[in-house]
């Protein structure tokens, strides 16, 4: 993985400076503030390689964050009732901090998905392709324009190794993306 | 390797040991003996300069003797017709063949293998649709794209339960066939 993608979740606009500035010393890092947890379940979730997020917003939407705690980090000033979850101590020092934001992203950096794992949209365009669906009706289906899904298409073909409708449609069978 | 008309036709087997599928085309089978391609053309009645370029043209994808079949234009349409009662007889029910006792040698089930002879299936229907029109040699692109996509099934996606030496066989088979057909669509595409 070159450039991180990173979410920081908060209602909190200190927090969310906070760790901004902690993470502007990091290369080939791009941030992004949600205040609100809702614009990211609401289908946004799957462009960030990490999501910062504060205690109480991982605890009150855990379904969301749950399947989805290799790349969250918790902002917390105690170790969470749900240990599944690394966390950044907020009552540390700014160095601490830093240090386990920096450890933190070179892990994820190391052992980063495979290429050939398909993220959950592109699983989504897969499905619909394979089900028949021209571009414009994906396109209609997921609310995203017709550039993007032929993004999508062009990543799926490449991590995968198939570029036939009909190809692709096996491999969604074999993988029970398509009954 | 080049091929020459100079060179010895057992080097080019020894290199390239698929060619002899291409070979049996011109009639020429194992046991051919230590002569040069031009001596083997000579005695055969084949035009050697189109044998060069078909053996180049099957050993290297970017060889750039496309012209040549051009210039040969009836050795190319009979070569072609010969190539596609190869298919049917020879190499499409190689891949069935193995395929089939895959399947039925497979002590457990493995849904995967059935739905990639299923596929299989349909590439078959494209190069019998391709074949059929017959007066234009029509090249197979979308059958060699699917090859690629069944390739990747195999050599990325398998999973489950199966003979490993007979998945192979198949793999084989079906990268035989690929290859051939590559070579066929290049032809075509030089006659157009």
């Amino acid at each position: 993985m070159e450039k991180v993608n990173i979410a920081i979740v908060t209602s909190d606009t200190l927090s969310y400076l906070g760790v901004k500035k902690l993470l502007e010393d990091i290369p080939a890092v791009t941030v992004c503030h949600i205040a609100d947890a809702a614009g990211l379940i609401d289908g946004n979730a799957d462009r960030f390689d990490v999501i910062v997020a504060d205690a109480a917003v991982c605890m009150s939407h855990l379904q969301f964050f749950l399947p989805r705690r290799s790349k969250t980090l918790v902002i917390s000033d105690k170790p969470l009732v749900q240990p599944a979850f690394d966390f950044i101590n907020r009552t540390d020092s700014a160095q601490q901090l830093s240090e386990k934001l920096i450890d933190y992203i070179d892990k994820l950096r190391t052992t980063a998905s495979p290429q050939s794992e398909l993220s959950q949209r592109e699983i989504e365009v897969l499905t619909l392709v394979a089900s028949g669906k021209i571009n414009k009706e994906i396109a209609d289906a997921l609310q995203i324009s017709i550039n993007t899904v032929l993004t999508h298409r062009k990543n799926i073909s490449a991590k995968l190794g198939i570029k036939s409708v009909s190809g692709l449609s096996v491999y969604a069978m074999m993988n029970g993306y398509l009954k | 390797m080049i091929v020459t008309k100079d060179t010895k036709l057992h080097d080019v087997v020894i290199s390239e040991p698929a060619i002899i599928a291409v070979l049996s085309r011109f009639d020429i089978t194992l046991g051919i003996g230590d002569n040069t391609v031009r001596r083997i053309c000579d005695e055969r009645g084949i035009n050697s300069s189109f044998f060069v370029a078909t053996l180049n043209a099957f050993i290297d994808d970017e060889y750039s003797g496309n012209d040549i079949f051009l210039a040969h234009k009836k050795e190319s349409e009979a070569f072609l017709h010969r190539t596609g009662n190869y298919y049917l007889r020879f190499l499409i029910p190689n891949v069935e063949q193995h395929f089939n006792l895959l399947i039925r040698r497979n002590t457990a089930v493995n849904s995967n293998l059935e739905l990639m002879r299923n596929f299989f299936g349909e590439v078959k229907t494209d190069i019998l649709a391709a074949l059929s029109c017959e007066s234009q040699f029509t090249p197979c692109n979308a059958v060699e794209e699917k090859l690629d996509d069944l390739i990747s099934m195999f050599v990325i996606h398998l999973s489950g339960n199966y003979d490993v030496n007979l998945c192979q066989a198949v793999l084989f088979a079906i990268i035989g066939l690929k290859k051939d057909i590559n070579l066929y669509n290049r032809i075509c595409k030089s006659l157009e």
